[in-house]
């Protein structure tokens, strides 16, 4: 695992640009991204579908390198880094929480936690996980395989596992986006509260700009350009420019 | 080291929990018949070729046999005994015996003199007739026919030679030792009184032998040093190959097994194929979130290769626990049918089922493996294509490779490796041929039947995959049973029930009629063939000669004199190879066995010149024939025209069945006061060795053939299982747009017809090529086309398929279009 310096910031984006190339013709994604996220900071992003909120995401993430630009991932710059430093790089300080969820079928909500604790051969990984699932208010259903739980209790088996190395930075992809209301915002709020006992930093990609504005900071990426759209200095020191 | 062991471990948690949730089953299930298939196959091939060589062994009375017509150099004994093997000297000759009693009594026999009267290998058989005693000095055994013929009690003397020597018992002689030499009936002394006998002289023909038995190993470099350094006039006899035709019916017999087996790994490992990929998919989603979490693509490339580490080595470890099992369940069959039954051991044949296990499931799944841990990160958040460099499809048959050697014998690696790969191409061609014709008939369809190929062409990538397994699958079954019943048909042909079982040799023109009538009168119709005794000297005015050809066989027939037919019309048991056109015809003609053609190079048109007991005759190749010598009906290596000018010296020859040995015995009897000189050879008891050899040989094919069945099924339900998802998508989407039950199962199951028809097709057709095939080059049987294969392998391959797809969808249904979205989320 990396350690960062504290005064650092979580994730950095000096002027970023991502373009693709299709049919010949460039595509520009992304276009002079600025943003800086301090540690325990909950950041919203939101935009229309196809707007490059995942590529943006992914580049942040350290999963995909900015073509233009310098992207800083807990202190390091990430287009310095080969894949395998990337991975090092995020190994127990990242955590991800999905639309669609991403448990493995054939496995229990307990077997799905103990996944990236396993892989990482963390000690005492059974308590541990299990202490996750109780967190989430999943003790009881560990041993339920995910066709067996609902879909906010599988969101909550994926935000256990997310939360379960303790991050420094959670990036949340539409995370209530497949549930109904009521669940949502249970989700919601324990995804805040999460954040705030552990002082992770929230990277959150919505629609729901209710559930957006809950943040420390919100930006509107649009044509490729991420705009301000709620800055809030009282809960945290990032800004956008 | 600590690290990597917990890394194991979480590999061997990680494979654990799916087994339980049933994910990687059918992957299971296939290394399991593979390699149960192979311990079983390699222990039951194994210890039958033992337990045949045993019996061969048995037979001959040794492992090897050192025989010529010049006494043995002793260098060859103390080579034997220096390398740790067993030895003993024998010789046989020719000679009359006679009963002193009745001085007018003559009868021909195949005196043979032993060092011991013990055989290395086996144990004398006493036969009833006499009172029997060990063989001591001045003393005989003789064969049980001797005492009718020679009209000799218990306790009676013999004239061999100078000697008068005591019967004292009475033997079965060994018989599948060159047969058909040892036409007079066979008395036994010991080496040590043959001087006595003064048979040993000038013009004496005398053959020596060197028996040798012991330790594989040393007999296989005694063997090494004997071709390398041997004279051309020893001849070998081996255990191995105590006849040539026996040595090519076993070789056959041997490499169907080693076929059955590869079939049964080849097929389980289609179902790898098939089930790693579908397994594996499901991972690529998880694979993608832990690389995102930070896991290492070495550490993940660890963990997985462990994965597949256990579930290769459990599936095996499983898989050659019950081919023990099976073993055992056989073991008491097997000693039924050979006896004595030599075990192989467990050692070997478990050793190949484990390792096996483990190549197939690498070779077989490494491309979804290669292509599972090319999920990079980013396909958390999008849908990206896993690109697989084209090197791992060479380490993929590099594995291949090496799992086909531990099974088949290298010199026809080669020759399944092109076919292979020959087959993998046109099946793959064919399978895109047909979906193409299918999505070309998909706008004219209606219906039902137009939501079925619409189903199949949704997923066309894996119905190719699933139509060149499934077809593969009955392409191999297919061809396996009508190959066993070709293979099985060929040898019960080649020895029929009433194969001949006594010839009569050396019949002179003047006893012709006699012999005829004597045959008639005893019910017995059969020809009698015009033979002569010739050699074969010349071939386009170029002498043949001995010391020109390297092959010891070439070398002997030119040295000794063949029996040559003299026949107008070429026997109809032969078949015929090749023909001279009738316009390039010049002088007399003869047919040569394809064989001894190819042996001497003969070629059609050659001009051959016979010696025959000192006139030369000149033929011309007129045309080659394939023989069975098996079959113990009357077969020459030449067949010469009649020549109305000049008459050759003739003799007659003829064969038939006569069931009773009794009446067998009083044949020989009556030949001998009737036409004297005349010889019968009864072969029964060797037609009964070979036919028993046979059956053992037919046996273990149709009992090998099961697994490859076993196999075969495995892979049919994990083809359907890999597009099971798809499927229940449409069904789901079907049922929410109000479809029936009864509409719906007529959509899946006219899919898995259409698929079952498409898969027909191509396994039909393959297997009916290389049936035809196969009928040509292996089994000498005439090739046809058969609408029995074409019939049975539709119908069998769409009710496979409809009973497989009915079986596996069942469940399916029955659910509601809730309870379908539900099984789709898991």
């Amino acid at each position: 695992m990396t350690q960062i310096p504290s005064s650092a910031p979580i994730i950095q984006l000096d002027n970023i640009g991502y373009q693709v190339r299709n049919d010949g013709q460039t595509l520009s994604i992304l276009e002079h991204c600025q943003l800086h996220v301090e540690p325990g900071q909950s950041v919203a992003i939101v935009g229309r579908s196809g707007s490059g909120k995942s590529t943006l995401l992914a580049i942040m993430a350290g999963l995909e390198k900015p073509t233009q630009g310098r992207a800083f991932l807990l202190g390091q710059e990430i287009s310095q880094l080969s894949e395998d430093e990337c991975a090092k790089l995020r190994a127990q300080q990242v955590g991800f929480v999905f639309q669609n969820f991403q448990l493995l079928p054939s496995m229990t909500a307990l077997e799905n936690v103990l996944l990236p604790l396993e892989l990482f051969q963390i000690e005492q990984a059974r308590e541990k996980a299990l202490a996750a699932l109780d967190k989430v208010g999943l003790h009881q259903r560990a041993k339920h395989l995910p066709n067996q739980l609902s879909g906010g209790e599988q969101q909550r088996v994926a935000i256990a596992r997310a939360f379960v190395t303790a991050p420094k930075v959670l990036f949340a992809d539409e995370p209530t986006g497949n549930l109904d209301e009521q669940t949502a915002h249970q989700i919601q709020a324990l995804l805040f509260e999460l954040q705030q006992t552990q002082k992770t930093s929230l990277i959150l990609v919505t629609h729901d700009m209710h559930y957006a504005h809950a943040c420390d900071q919100v930006l509107q990426l649009q044509q490729g350009r991420l705009q301000p759209l709620k800055q809030t200095p009282t809960l945290g020191s990032g800004h956008v420019s | 080291m600590y690290r990597k062991a917990r890394e194991s471990l979480t590999a061997w948690r990680w494979f654990f929990r799916s087994l339980k949730q049933g994910d990687w089953l059918w992957l299971f299930i296939a290394i399991i018949i593979a390699s149960l298939s192979v311990t079983s196959i390699s222990y039951l091939g194994q210890s039958m070729k033992q337990s045949m060589l045993d019996k061969a062994a048995q037979n001959l009375g040794a492992d090897l046999i050192l025989r010529s017509s010049r006494p043995l150099e002793p260098r060859w004994q103390s080579l034997a005994q220096t390398l740790g093997l067993q030895t003993q000297n024998s010789l046989n000759t020719v000679t009359m015996a006679l009963n002193p009693k009745f001085d007018t009594n003559f009868q021909l026999v195949n005196l043979r003199a032993v060092e011991q009267a013990e055989p290395l290998r086996g144990q004398i058989q006493p036969s009833p007739e006499l009172p029997w005693q060990p063989l001591g000095a001045d003393q005989v055994w003789i064969e049980p026919k001797l005492i009718e013929q020679l009209k000799l009690e218990a306790g009676g003397e013999l004239l061999l030679g100078a000697s008068q020597l005591k019967v004292i018992g009475s033997i079965q002689p060994s018989s599948l030792l060159n047969p058909m030499s040892q036409f007079a009936p066979q008395i036994t002394m010991l080496l040590s009184d043959f001087a006595a006998t003064q048979l040993l002289g000038p013009g004496s023909r005398i053959t020596y032998e060197l028996a040798v038995a012991g330790d594989p190993s040393a007999l296989q470099r005694f063997r090494e040093t004997l071709k390398r350094d041997a004279p051309n006039f020893v001849e070998v006899i081996s255990a191995h190959a105590p006849s040539e035709d026996l040595g090519k019916t076993l070789d056959r017999a041997w490499l169907f097994l080693d076929l059955a087996a590869l079939s049964a790994v080849f097929v389980a490992g289609l179902s790898i194929l098939i089930a790693s990929r579908f397994y594996l998919q499901r991972w690529h989603s998880t694979l993608a979130l832990l690389r995102a979490f930070g896991g290492q693509d070495r550490a993940l490339r660890r963990l997985f290769a462990w994965q597949f580490f256990w579930i290769g080595l459990s599936g095996s470890g499983l898989g050659v626990v019950l081919g023990w099992l099976v073993i055992q369940l056989l073991n008491p069959w097997l000693e039924q049918q050979f006896s004595p039954f030599v075990s192989a051991g467990f050692l070997l044949p478990m050793s190949l089922g484990l390792l096996s296990g483990l190549l197939v499931l690498w070779s077989f799944a490494w491309q979804a493996f290669q292509e599972a841990m090319a999920t990079t990160p980013l396909q958390v958040l999008k849908n990206l294509q896993n690109k697989v460099p084209f090197y791992h499809w060479l380490i993929s048959f590099a594995l291949m490779l090496l799992m086909l050697s531990l099974i088949v014998q290298w010199h026809y690696l080669g020759w399944i490796l092109l076919l292979g790969l020959l087959l993998s191409l046109v099946f793959y061609s064919s399978a895109a041929a047909l979906l193409r014709l299918l999505k070309s008939v998909h706008p004219s369809s209606r219906g039902w039947l137009k939501i079925s190929i619409a189903g199949i062409l949704k997923q066309s990538p894996l119905i190719k995959i699933q139509l060149i397994s499934i077809g593969l699958v009955l392409f191999v079954l297919m061809l396996m049973t009508f190959v066993r019943q070709d293979l099985l048909q060929a040898w019960q042909n080649s020895l029929p029930s009433q194969a001949p079982n006594t010839f009569i040799l050396n019949v002179q023109p003047d006893q012709q009629d006699s012999v005829q009538n004597l045959l008639q009168s005893q019910k017995i119709v059969t020809a009698m063939v015009p033979m002569a005794r010739g050699r074969l000297i010349e071939r386009n005015q170029q002498p043949l000669l001995a010391e020109d050809f390297t092959e010891a066989r070439a070398q002997r027939l030119l040295q000794r004199e063949a029996n040559i037919a003299v026949l107008a019309q070429l026997p109809e048991h032969n078949r015929i190879l090749a023909q001279l056109p009738v316009e390039d015809y010049q002088g007399l003609g003869v047919s040569v066995e394809a064989d001894i053609a190819a042996l001497f190079g003969l070629q059609l048109g050659d001009q051959l010149l016979f010696d025959f007991a000192g006139q030369t005759r000149q033929y011309q190749v007129r045309s080659l024939r394939q023989v069975q010598w098996q079959s113990f009906e009357l077969n020459f290596f030449f067949i010469v025209e009649p020549d109305s000018t000049q008459s050759l010296p003739i003799s007659y020859i003829s064969s038939f069945y006569q069931s009773s040995a009794v009446q067998r015995n009083a044949l020989t009897q009556q030949l001998a006061q009737e036409a004297p000189g005349v010889l019968l050879v009864d072969v029964e008891q060797i037609i009964q060795q070979i036919r028993q050899i046979m059956d053992q040989a037919s046996g273990a094919v149709s009992a090998l053939f099961v697994f490859t069945l076993a196999a075969s099924i495995a892979v049919l339900f994990s083809a359907t299982l890999a597009s099971q998802e798809s499927r229940i998508q449409t069904w789901l989407l079907l049922r929410t747009l109000g479809a029936s039950s009864r509409q719906i199962r007529w959509i899946g199951l006219t899919e898995f017809a259409l698929i079952g028809l498409l898969a027909g097709i191509l396994a039909a057709s393959f297997a009916q090529l290389v049936s035809i095939l196969i009928a040509y080059q292996l089994l000498d049987s005439a090739p046809h086309f058969s609408p029995m294969l074409w019939g049975s392998t539709l119908a069998i391959s769409l009710l496979i398929l409809l009973s497989v797809g009915w079986l596996s969808q069942k469940p399916f249904l029955r659910m509601s279009a809730n309870q379908l979205k539900r099984h789709l989320k898991s």
